[in-house]
């Protein structure tokens, strides 16, 4: 049975290598923007690692571009605006730093260590950073003023940073070499630091603390506060008024967490709006395509549907037939699709976790399998119909 | 001979109304998706309001410090612009201004986050703003720092409702400035006029700004023709080839160039040339033109059948091969430009869509003539490329099989 389907599928190879085709196109459109969506899924289900209810953001404008370049000045600056910040009555806590959380944007490097490549992203954190956002300690400590005078530079890493770095024990004490002047060594861990919030992947975060005293090390742009509950647009702005009398020639911007958090969200999902949109269009053009192809397929074929009902086949035969015919195509179409699917992380383009990949390959072939049988429903339906008397008459 | 075509075009669409559907549906929607593309590209990077001389224009965007260890790329700072920009002989006019900035702006307790954009006085001189009230600030009130500010009308709507903003003040990070004149909304897509708040450059809180060599400004030359522009790129790079660099030791070479935002944009992708830039754009509409071509073929070569007795005969009288794929072609090309000519339609309902939502600020995404032309363009590319194969197809039956009704 399946060599005779074979058969008359080759015997229609060019219509069919065109079916092939746009069924491997339609299988690549699925699979991205499945992939993106079961990113996202498997980002939401896991803990972000700090709160962001009633924390304010105060960007720093200090007027010039690069972040590399500061004064000793500039760092004193900071220190008072903080202290200022501080000192307010509904102000809880406060911390500087250099990309906060929801920010667009951020440092990280590959850096080479043990041999290998590590993604690693950071912060230049003041020591009330851990407050104002409530992070969770794991192992080790978090900074202290004692810190000051060490002679390397003290950062906390998160969990899964450790783990990628040290995945054979304790990160706490070891040294990672991301600065040819200033050792920095960890001292902490803390449960995995999602910036970028819920959406966004995992990236290995290393926090590294400022250095106020000896003066080593670059200002944070950026203050960041943990207010009482039950503040007003009034209060926002006696902390920005507080900040410009401390350093005039600065300018503050000040927004709180939950706005940049929605207006990251909003970034963040807008291409896969976007994506899921123009793929759900072309799905269904597809998937019309592809019936009235059908359709045409078994008005042309009726003869010989109408010899296998006068041999003794019956209509459910025929359309079991004509839904074979079409998951065989189907199915060559999406061994085409994995195939280069697979390519791209076997050839490194992008570094696809499995977690990803997996159930998007999945997802995409599910989706194909249902589409396929949906366009031939109505097209083998009309097969099971043909009367043998009328087809073998038929000219 | 193409009336005939075109006759026999439409009686074949009219005859199987689902598949005739199913075409234009895939038509229309691939159409719509490229034509609001390039819409929106053309929003960016042709002359619109306010930059109307745009083939007159050339700016400084984006420039890049390095040396052996270092390098610093950002926009150019405002030191290299008085160096280089501001000796240019023979431009008809030059502004320099800086990149937007998000500021927050308090106003009887309530608070408005804004635009904020330095610009100098010839700025309003060089783009082609249109004033609903008072007038712009001008180089004098440059020069002296004066307080003064021009704001857009979403802005004033917020400020003070529908009244008159004119001599009114507003209080943008933690500075005050009086209102000389509310200018027509500028959408996000203009990135050089941009903004909701302008305000001379001099009354940036710190002057360190003057000592940048990699800052946030930029700047645009208005020359007094085009022709004029290759002479006066020649003697940009000029100037900032003889510019000394503060550090020699860490940095020694400062590249940025005088161009068109689309260069500044391929340069920045680090490619080659924009022609290159010309040629992604080109490769994206192709590729996701594959698919629904593949479709179209597909629907195209299933009604064969359907005029097998049509093509029999004329091959039978004498019709060559190449008449025949003629034919077919345009018959294909005729669907698409039905479809483009709906796609039009559906795009501009997009478009206003797409305005609507407040995604892109103050978006003005509208369908010109030129994105007409291009939707033709696009339409009859779209249409060859799914047509010409089913055509081949159909022109190489062999009449007797064609006449028995075999494909």
């Amino acid at each position: 049975m399946t060599r005779h389907l074979l058969k008359l599928l080759w015997n229609r190879k060019r219509m069919n290598a065109l079916i092939v085709a746009e069924i491997c196109c339609s299988f690549l459109v699925l699979f991205s923007v499945g992939a993106g969506l079961v990113y996202i899924a498997n980002n939401v289900r896991q803990p972000i690692g700090f709160t962001h209810q009633n924390v304010w953001n105060v960007a720093i404008g200090m007027g010039q571009e690069s972040d590399d370049e500061f004064t000793k000045q500039q760092l004193g600056d900071f220190e008072r605006a903080l202290r200022e910040a501080k000192s307010i009555p509904f102000v809880e806590y406060a911390g500087g730093s250099m990309t906060p959380p929801f920010s667009i944007g951020g440092s990280n490097g590959n850096w080479k260590l043990n041999g290998r490549y590590v993604k690693l992203s950071f912060d230049d954190v003041t020591d009330g950073f851990r407050d104002v956002l409530g992070l969770e300690l794991l192992e080790g400590r978090w900074f202290e003023p004692s810190d000051d005078a060490q002679s390397w530079r003290p950062v906390v890493v998160d969990r899964d940073a450790a783990r990628t770095l040290f995945p054979d024990g304790s990160a706490v004490g070891k040294s990672i070499p991301v600065s040819d002047t200033l050792e920095h060594r960890i001292v902490g861990v803390v449960r995995e630091y999602r910036k970028n919030g819920e959406l966004a992947g995992n990236d290995n975060f290393v926090l590294m603390r400022v250095n106020f005293v000896k003066a080593n090390t670059r200002p944070p742009r950026n203050i960041l506060v943990k207010v009482k509950p039950g503040t007003t647009a009034a209060d926002e702005q006696a902390l920005l008024a507080r900040l410009r009398a401390v350093v005039p020639e600065w300018s503050f911007e000040l927004r709180t967490l939950e706005q940049l958090r929605a207006q990251q969200r909003k970034l963040q999902l807008l291409p896969i709006v976007i994506g899921s949109i123009i793929a759900g269009f072309l799905v269904l053009m597809v998937t019309l395509g592809l019936t009235g192809v059908m359709w045409q397929n078994v008005t042309r074929r009726t003869r010989e549907i109408g010899l296998r009902r006068a041999l003794g086949a019956t209509g459910s035969d025929v359309h079991r037939q004509i839904l074979v015919e079409i998951l065989i195509v189907a199915s060559f179409g999406l061994a085409l699709g994995i195939a280069l699917v697979l390519q791209v992380p076997v050839l490194g383009i992008i570094d696809i976790p499995a977690a990803v990949l997996v159930p998007a390959i999945v997802l995409a072939i599910l989706a194909i399998l249902g589409l396929v049988a949906l366009c031939g429903l109505y097209p083998s339906l009309l097969a099971s119909r043909v009367e043998p008397a009328e087809a073998l008459h038929y000219e | 001979m193409l009336t005939n075509y075109l006759k026999l075009a439409i009686k074949v669409l009219l005859r199987r109304k689902f598949f005739t559907f199913v075409s234009f549906f895939g038509v229309c929607f691939t159409l719509t998706v490229l034509i609001v593309a390039t819409a929106m590209l053309d929003h960016e990077f042709s002359a619109h309001y306010p930059e109307l001389k745009l083939d007159r224009m050339v700016g400084v965007h984006r420039a890049r410090m390095s040396g052996p260890t270092n390098s610093r790329d950002a926009a150019a700072g405002y030191r290299v612009i008085e160096r280089t920009v501001r000796k240019l002989e023979g431009a008809e006019r030059i502004t320099v201004f800086q990149l937007h900035e998000q500021v927050a702006a308090y106003q009887d307790g309530r608070k408005l986050t804004l635009w904020l954009k330095h610009a100098d006085g010839e700025f309003w001189r060089v783009f082609d703003f249109d004033f609903v009230e008072g007038a712009p600030y001008s180089q004098v009130d440059e020069e002296r720092a004066g307080f003064v500010a021009v704001i857009n009308e979403s802005t004033r709507r917020a400020l003070f409702g529908g009244a008159s903003a004119l001599g009114k003040s507003i209080e943008v990070d933690g500075q005050r400035f009086r209102i000389t004149g509310v200018v027509r909304d500028v959408p996000f897509t203009r990135i050089r006029p941009f903004s909701d708040v302008w305000v001379p450059i001099s009354t940036m809180k710190s002057a360190s700004y003057r000592e940048e060599m990699i800052g946030s400004f930029m700047a645009v030359v208005l020359a007094k023709q085009k022709g004029d522009i290759p002479a006066l790129r020649r003697q940009f790079d000029e100037l900032v080839r003889a510019m000394p660099l503060p550090d020699p030791v860490r940095f020694t070479r400062y590249e940025t160039a005088l161009e068109t935002p689309f260069e500044s944009l391929a340069r920045t992708m680090e490619l080659p040339s924009p022609n290159a830039l010309r040629g992604i754009f080109l490769l994206f509409a192709v590729l996701f033109m594959t698919l629904p071509a593949i479709n179209l073929v597909n629907l195209n070569l299933s009604r064969i059948l359907e005029r097998s007795s049509e093509i029999g005969v004329r091959r039978a009288f004498g019709a060559t091969r190449a008449t025949l794929i003629g034919q077919f072609v345009v018959e294909n090309v005729v669907l698409t430009l039905i479809g483009g000519v709906l796609a039009l339609g559906l795009s501009a309902i997009t478009l206003s869509l797409i305005n609507g939502s407040g995604l892109i600020p103050y978006a003005q995404f509208t369908i010109n003539f030129r994105i007409f032309l291009w939707g033709f363009v696009i339409a009859l590319a779209f249409g060859l490329f799914s047509g010409v194969y089913p055509a081949w197809r159909m022109s190489r039956m062999s009449p007797v099989n064609a006449l028995k009704g075999n494909a």
